[in-house]
């Protein structure tokens, strides 16, 4: 069960980190004034917060070549890959980061970014 | 719930030599492990897909969900002497406790009467129903003793929890939006709605119990996943959130929280956070105020909105600054992540419409909006203190940032004129050699000037939007027959709150 290595689970982490921080700052280029976009961009910034304090002090996040990705197909990258996190490690995984991701997932994709 | 029966390879034997016949068999050949990790995945869909429309469904399926997840938790073999375990089994004996009780109320409420429990929640229940069996099959082989088994049953029994509190998220979700619906359609038809003033603005009976209740199961598996055992959970008096103060509560928290963070020494990686939630709250602000205009509770105030706006251009270019020099791995501080996302979902209670802004018209007959309108422009008074505090932190040595971003900032500064130039034209402010090897760098001269103006003008604009709310007119209240808050409610009666002392029977 859930056979994924402390290791694993903080390489993933990263990832997901690393596509919210991009997908943050894609939200962010165009949400000026757009409150709606400040909004949805905030909250993909405080999921990558999340996810980023589950991880060591000095990790370095890993480099993702994600250019030209929607918003939509990062956040969708993030949500996918946190099912392999090991949801029974509340050390390694927030347990509202899955359940904030989904909510994402939906925002963007109504929002259609 | 249990199991359906499935045929087995022998059932199917002479269609297994059919080349042109694909045999349903019939096994299921998943694991536990696979069993509940669909289960997951699809309360993860479910949350992804839910709408208003599927609450009653999902509310009717919850029960079995949870029941076979007890069930599923009980077949499973637990140490003998361990108080860890037993701790761990409060948490699925309250839940199961909850939804039995859920399950016996939904028999006799008008709302949502009888209906076909969500096929999602069908299928995830008889997943778990499956996982049961075949854990009480191989019961016996299972030794708790050892620690990679015991391991095991726990990664089983979190996996399960998770699932749970997913589900119990997605259905959360799906009653508030259909009190949103309810509320719009008693809008649009005239007809007054009891609210409760306990909840969220749009916990409206009948869905209002179901709210609570789903709630409290939310919490109890959020806490088991959180490594909170519910034994402290027990005795817990929840204060109800009185929701008319829901924005204030959260603006007065962030401030005092932004406040904090500014004079510890945290305060660099905060910085996004900080000056991104200021640029919301004065868009929003804005929102805020269109909708109380166009109730007619205020009147046009074409200073104030202007303040206002130049405020949130200057919060948005000066939060641009700082994602320059915001490291992606800076950590920050989780009170601060906590209040600021307080404050973005007591917006998007009055501004959203579900996941997208709500139309202005809409906004306008929101609950709460006239206690929110002056919650934030007291926040907007607030900020022009805070804008001196994060001004200062332009002065600070050894700011820092990407030397590929802060190469392209320094250059496009120049040129666009915010930045003195060098008098050698082809200098080079940042070296190539930091910018291939992706160092951090100290901030460039041009850039650091811009930071300095850049804060300046929040400073200017923050002031001149404080003092242009010193002037705008509060409108005048009048206390009602049915105000219970400390604010009289002025609006309309349809969205006044009911009364602590309302019939239960009538919130219901």
């Amino acid at each position: 069960m859930d056979g994924v290595t402390r290791d694993q689970a903080i390489e993933c982490l990263g990832v997901i980190a690393q596509l919210l921080q991009k997908a943050a700052t894609q939200v962010w280029t165009r949400a000026d004034p757009d409150v709606e976009l400040q909004s949805f961009g905030l909250g993909v910034y405080l999921s990558q917060a999340l996810a980023r304090g589950a991880l060591p002090l000095h990790y370095s996040l890993p480099d993702l070549n994600r250019e030209g990705q929607s918003v939509l197909a990062l956040i969708s990258a993030a949500e996918e890959l946190s099912r392999s996190l090991p949801v029974h490690r509340p050390d390694l995984v927030p347990a509202r980061l899955c359940a904030d991701l989904c909510d994402l997932v939906r925002e963007a994709r109504d929002l259609g970014c | 719930m249990g199991a359906e029966p499935r045929r087995t390879y022998a059932a199917v034997d002479d269609g297994l030599f059919d080349r042109d016949d694909v045999p349903l068999t019939t096994q299921d050949g998943r694991s536990v492990g696979e069993l509940l990790f669909d289960v997951d995945h699809a309360a993860r869909q479910l949350l992804i897909d839910v709408t208003g429309d599927d609450s009653a469904h999902l509310l009717a399926g919850w029960p079995a969900v949870v029941s076979a997840a007890a069930d599923l938790w009980r077949s499973m073999p637990e140490h003998p002497v361990s108080v860890r375990a037993a701790a761990r089994n409060h948490a699925i004996v309250r839940m199961a406790g909850v939804a039995a009780a859920i399950e016996a109320r939904l028999g006799t409420a008008k709302w949502p009467g009888a209906t076909e429990p969500d096929t999602r929640l069908v299928e995830m229940a008889t997943t778990l129903s499956r996982a049961a069996e075949l854990v009480r099959r191989y019961r016996a082989e299972i030794s708790v003793l050892r620690p990679e088994p015991r391991r095991d049953l726990q990664a089983a029994q979190a996996r399960i929890m998770h699932g749970l509190y997913l589900t119990a998220h997605g259905v959360g979700v799906s009653l508030h939006q259909y009190g949103r619906a309810r509320f719009e359609e008693s809008r649009r038809t005239n007809r007054p709605l009891p609210m409760s003033v306990r909840d969220s603005a749009f916990a409206i009976p009948p869905a209002t119990e179901w709210i609570r209740r789903m709630a409290m199961c939310e919490k109890l598996a959020g806490r088991y996943l959180d490594g909170h055992l519910t034994d402290r959970l027990a005795g817990e008096v929840r204060r109800p959130v009185e929701d008319d103060t829901r924005l204030a509560q959260a603006l007065a928290s962030w401030d005092i929280q932004a406040h904090r963070i500014l004079g510890s020494d945290t305060w660099r990686a905060n910085m996004l956070l900080i000056t991104r939630t200021q640029a919301l709250i004065t868009g929003a602000t804005l929102v805020i105020l269109d909708a109380d205009r166009l109730a007619g509770r205020r009147e046009p105030d074409e200073r104030l909105t202007s303040a206002i706006t130049e405020a949130g251009r200057a919060w948005s270019h000066l939060a641009g600054r700082w994602a320059d020099l915001t490291s992606p791995t800076a950590r920050l501080d989780p009170d601060l992540i906590r209040t600021a996302a307080e404050v973005r979902a007591a917006y998007r209670e009055l501004t959203h419409d579900t996941t997208t802004m709500a139309s202005l018209d809409a906004i306008s007959f929101r609950p709460g909006l006239t206690r929110a309108a002056a919650a934030t422009l007291h926040a907007i008074d607030s900020a022009a203190e805070l804008a001196y505090e994060v001004a200062d932190k332009a002065h600070a040595d050894g700011l820092t940032g990407p030397a590929r971003a802060l190469s392209l900032r320094a250059i496009k500064d120049v040129e666009d004129g915010m930045a003195t130039p060098h008098p050698d034209r082809d200098y080079a402010w940042v070296s190539p050699a930091d910018i291939a090897a992706r160092r951090t760098i100290d901030i460039p001269t041009p850039v650091a000037e811009v930071l300095l103006s850049t804060s300046v003008s929040v400073v200017q604009a923050a002031a001149a939007a404080a003092a242009a709310t010193a002037v705008a007119t509060t409108p005048e209240v009048v206390a009602g027959p049915h105000t219970v808050s400390r604010v009289p409610c002025v609006e309309p009666a349809w969205i006044c709150p009911v009364p602590t002392s309302f019939p239960q029977a009538l919130e219901r």
